[in-house]
């Protein structure tokens, strides 16, 4: 096109180019000098090879080129090859010495536009003028065919690559042309369109519109560009929505064609839908919740509300207040901690301040003049892009709730003042033994506060090591088990005092329902446990006594039948004598003579007086055993009472034994019993001159000293072997030594009974053939204790 | 003239008997416990013995058991007087070979009568 558009302008100046394929520079000038002389302004260039012909043809503008038939280099033929190769509309006029007709045609035929001889060149000049007028009009047609096809190409090339569809529609409204466009958005080739009426697939419910204006176009009442919106039915069965702009055109008064061009708003029709849906959604949602919502912009001026807040807060927004200013006017409001609120500090003012931190569960206490009530208000700011645009309050009527709370809060502190009140030790513990409750009781009985203790650990000092052990295994079947147990330990108070509690641990949970810990009353059971180990050691002592009491019981049985059995055996030998000794008299009393038979009646008497001694002391035992003897304290001169005592002693032995007696006291007189007095006198004095038989003299000293009676009775004689010490208070016990001596064998255990009954003590020392020492120590009592 | 050995622990009883035994014609030697009643046996050679059981020492049965079992005193009558009167002792004393046994207080007759069986 631009070598074209050169062309024509070189053409419009007078010179001519001229392109010469000549061996012979004579023939060259002369024909070039011919050209001049005609009148015509040219410029030329002679060649000779093909190479310089084709730079030449391809790379410069020419007017005409003349070539020679025959070139010693190349041809005619050749050049014209080249020449509309390059450049098909440029003359060639052949300019040939000789020329068969042969060759003449097929130049011709060729392309070539002339054929002049070299020896008839008055032909030259008109071919020349000829085909340079032909070839300016050839290029004029091109141009104008060029424009024209570039005119097409770019309608072409738009109608194709729109986007939108794009239709010429007759004046019935069929398709007369489609752009291609229509394929991608309808699914029909523009072929396809051609055969089908618009009208059969728009939407059933739109097509009415869409013939009503074409009704109106064809009527003439519709000149305009319309525009309008409509489904039409893809190829593949689904309905788009389009939005077509119309352009009816007119010819002769009459509708010649409709131009339009429709765009897909499917996407945006859909989402608007879907907008409004949503919006339908959501609207519907907020009127159906309980909860009132208000939705506020930065100023906090109301936008939208639902029904749940109008009824709460009677608002009945028309002036665009301000939220916290409606509020406001309708009701007084305290904050939870009952601090009022204003326009300052109401929620929705601190969001919007805070630059968008949500508030949450905000309680604020409503009252007007009718009643009083409680609304949890939460206040989320809300956002597009980053861009704070206002908040979204919504709130609800808790006060409900909120009194139940209280209520739970009165009862929780009333538990809790219960529990510290409490008259047993309460405390908590948690799964790692830290303690987490501490009761006023807990601190009264261990002597720690709630602060000393609230967070340690219960092992640490409060529990005695010892017990660890017991605990934990008491917690973790606690936590274990969920069951509540028991347990007891001992605890070490402040004061290095060591108590012993029985825990009662029960299971704590936590609002979720988790266990949290261990709340564990206790009792205080160290007194309790005093009193059971005391009593368990009266009762051991008891059994103890019992068991002793038994055993002596048995003893006792034992004794009394061996007693018994004794005492029999200790009538038998006296009746014995006695029987022997009458049973002499009667058989030999004509025998002997009356002395044998006055010492036999003696024998009899003494053996009656031995037994009635026995009787006497067997008596004796026998009250004594079942403990009938009754104590008679008694004020007596003991200094006298001994020396009485002495001389019937000494008279009953016939003055055998000298008594030394010994007396050393404060006083004389003493409280005690008589009767045992002498019993256990006579019986020691009495043993202490039997069993010393060679011997004149026994010892006797009273001592009185420290409240105490000392009775020291002392002899020479045959002493008491080792082997009897242990048995000489035992009953009807009697030294084999001593079987010479008379005796009850009674004389000591009486004794003995009789000291016990005074509650004195019997110590003797005894060597064979070196003597026996008795002691006798017999606490004193006073007068005020013996009236008593 | 027969020779009786008394061994008894109570002094009145070998004073009464030895007076009655002697009536009766018999020697009458005494001895006041188990030990010397022994002795008098060996030193004595009696012709029969009377004895109580319960004494201090070597006890009436004690002396029984080693006259009865000693040969060249086991034909030694020997008879048992004593107080003790249950029947285990003299269960003990037949067991031990005592010829005669007799209870106090005993008839002076009886003993009289039991020692004139014993004695050839």
């Amino acid at each position: 096109m631009q070598v074209g558009q050169k062309i024509v302008n070189t053409l419009n100046s007078d010179q001519i180019r001229v392109l010469y394929a000549e061996d012979s520079l004579d023939d060259y000038e002369l024909v070039i000098s011919l050209i001049k002389r005609s009148g015509l302004n040219v410029l030329s260039r002679r060649v000779e090879n093909p190479l310089d012909f084709k730079e030449a043809i391809k790379n410069e503008d020419w007017h005409l080129v003349i070539s020679d038939n025959n070139l010693p280099q190349f041809n005619a033929e050749e050049a014209l090859k080249i020449t509309k190769e390059y450049q098909p509309y440029l003359p060639f006029i052949i300019v040939s010495g000789t020329m068969g007709e042969e060759k003449a045609v097929e130049a011709m035929r060729m392309g070539a536009d002339d054929y002049i001889l070299k020896d008839n060149l008055s032909r030259l000049i008109p071919a020349i003028n000829r085909e340079l007028q032909d070839y300016k009009n050839q290029i004029r047609m091109e141009r104008t065919q060029m424009l024209l096809a570039m005119s097409r190409e770019n309608y072409q090339l738009l109608a194709q690559n729109v986007q939108d569809l794009v239709c010429v529609h007759d004046h019935e409204g069929m398709y007369s042309w489609v752009s291609p466009s229509s394929e991608r958005m309808l699914g029909y080739t523009p072929k396809e369109l051609s055969s089908i009426s618009p009208f059969s697939i728009i939407h059933q419910e739109d097509v009415e519109e869409a013939k009503q204006l074409l009704l109106k176009m064809q009527a003439g009442n519709v000149k305009t560009l319309q525009r309008f919106k409509y489904r039409m039915l893809r190829k593949d069965g689904i309905y788009i929505y389009l939005e077509t702009l119309a352009e009816p055109i007119f010819k002769d008064g009459k509708l010649f064609k409709i131009v339009s061009t429709s765009r897909d708003i499917t996407e945006q029709e859909l989402s608007y839908k879907l907008l409004e849906e949503n919006e339908a959604k959501y609207e519907s949602v907020l009127e159906s919740l309980s909860e009132g919502i208000v939705l506020v912009d930065l100023e906090e001026r109301v936008l939208t509300y639902n029904q749940s807040a109008k009824e709460y807060l009677m608002l009945d927004v028309q002036d665009g207040r301000k939220f916290s200013d409606i509020v406001l006017e309708n009701f007084i409001l305290f904050d939870s901690n009952k601090k009022r609120i204003d326009n300052h500090n109401f929620l929705t003012v601190e969001t919007l301040k805070n630059q968008g931190d949500p508030v949450y569960n905000k309680v604020y206490r409503f009252r007007n003049q009718e009643d009083e009530c409680w609304f949890s208000f939460n206040c989320v700011p809300y956002k597009l892009d980053q861009k704070q645009l206002g908040a979204v309050i919504s709130f609800k009527n808790v006060t409900d709730s909120f009194e139940t709370k209280k209520k739970l809060n009165r009862l929780a502190q009333e538990l809790v003042k219960l529990i510290e009140t409490a008259n047993a030790p309460i405390f908590g513990i948690s799964k790692n033994g830290a303690i987490t409750e501490w009761n006023n009781f807990s601190s009264d009985i261990t002597g720690y506060s709630k602060s000393e203790v609230i967070g340690k650990n219960i092992y640490s000092d409060l529990i005695v090591p010892e017990d660890h052990e017991k605990v934990r295994e008491f917690i973790s079947k606690i936590f274990k088990d969920n069951i509540s147990t028991n347990c007891e330990l001992s605890l070490v108070t402040k004061s290095g005092k060591v108590i012993t509690i029985l825990l009662s641990g029960n299971i704590q949970r936590d609002f979720n329902g988790n266990i949290s810990g261990i709340v564990c009353v206790c009792q205080d059971i160290t007194e309790l446990i005093e009193y059971r180990e005391q009593l368990e050691f009266k009762v051991e002592q008891r059994t103890k006594k019992l068991k002793t009491a038994l055993a002596k019981e048995k003893e006792l049985v034992k004794l009394k039948s061996k007693f018994v059995s004794m005492a029999s055996h200790e009538f038998r030998t006296p009746l014995s004598s006695i029987k022997f000794a009458s049973d002499f008299i009667k058989n030999y009393h004509d025998k002997v003579s009356w002395e044998k038979i006055n010492e036999k009646l003696k024998k009899i008497d003494d053996q009656v007086n031995n037994m009635t001694y026995l009787l006497d002391d067997v008596l004796i035992m026998g009250k004594s055993e079942s403990g009938n003897i009754n104590v008679e304290y008694r004020k007596l001169d003991v200094k006298s009472f001994c020396e009485n005592l002495i001389e019937e002693v000494q008279n009953t032995f016939n003055n055998s034994h000298e008594i030394v007696f010994d007396f050393c006291a404060v006083s004389n007189y003493i409280e005690s019993d008589v009767k045992l007095l002498r019993n256990i006198l006579t019986n020691v004095l009495s043993n202490a001159i039997k069993f010393s038989p060679d011997r004149d003299r026994v010892k006797f000293s009273v001592l009185v000293k420290n409240d105490l009676l000392i009775l020291t009775i002392e002899d020479k004689g045959i002493g008491i072997p080792k082997r009897d010490h242990t048995k000489i208070f035992d009953a009807f016990h009697r030294s084999a030594e001593v079987t010479a001596i008379h005796g009850t064998g009674l004389g000591l255990s009486i004794m003995k009974k009789a000291v016990e009954l005074l509650n004195g003590t019997i110590d003797f020392e005894s060597e064979i053939d070196k003597g026996t020492k008795f002691i006798i120590k017999i606490p004193l009592v006073n007068e005020e204790d013996s009236n008593s | 003239m027969k020779k009786i050995l008394i061994v008894d622990d109570t002094r009145h009883i070998l004073e009464e008997l030895k007076d009655i035994l002697e009536m009766e014609n018999f020697e009458v030697i005494t001895a006041i416990n188990g030990k010397t009643g022994l002795d008098s046996i060996e030193s004595g050679n009696p012709d029969l013995i009377i004895t109580d059981i319960h004494m201090p020492g070597i006890s009436g049965l004690e002396l029984l058991k080693k006259v009865k079992s000693t040969d060249a005193t086991k034909h030694i009558p020997v008879i048992v007087l004593t107080a003790n009167a249950d029947s285990e002792n003299m269960k003990k004393a037949i067991q031990s070979n005592a010829d005669k046994y007799l209870k106090k207080p005993c008839a002076s007759g009886v003993l009289i009568e039991a020692i004139n069986r014993l004695l050839p």
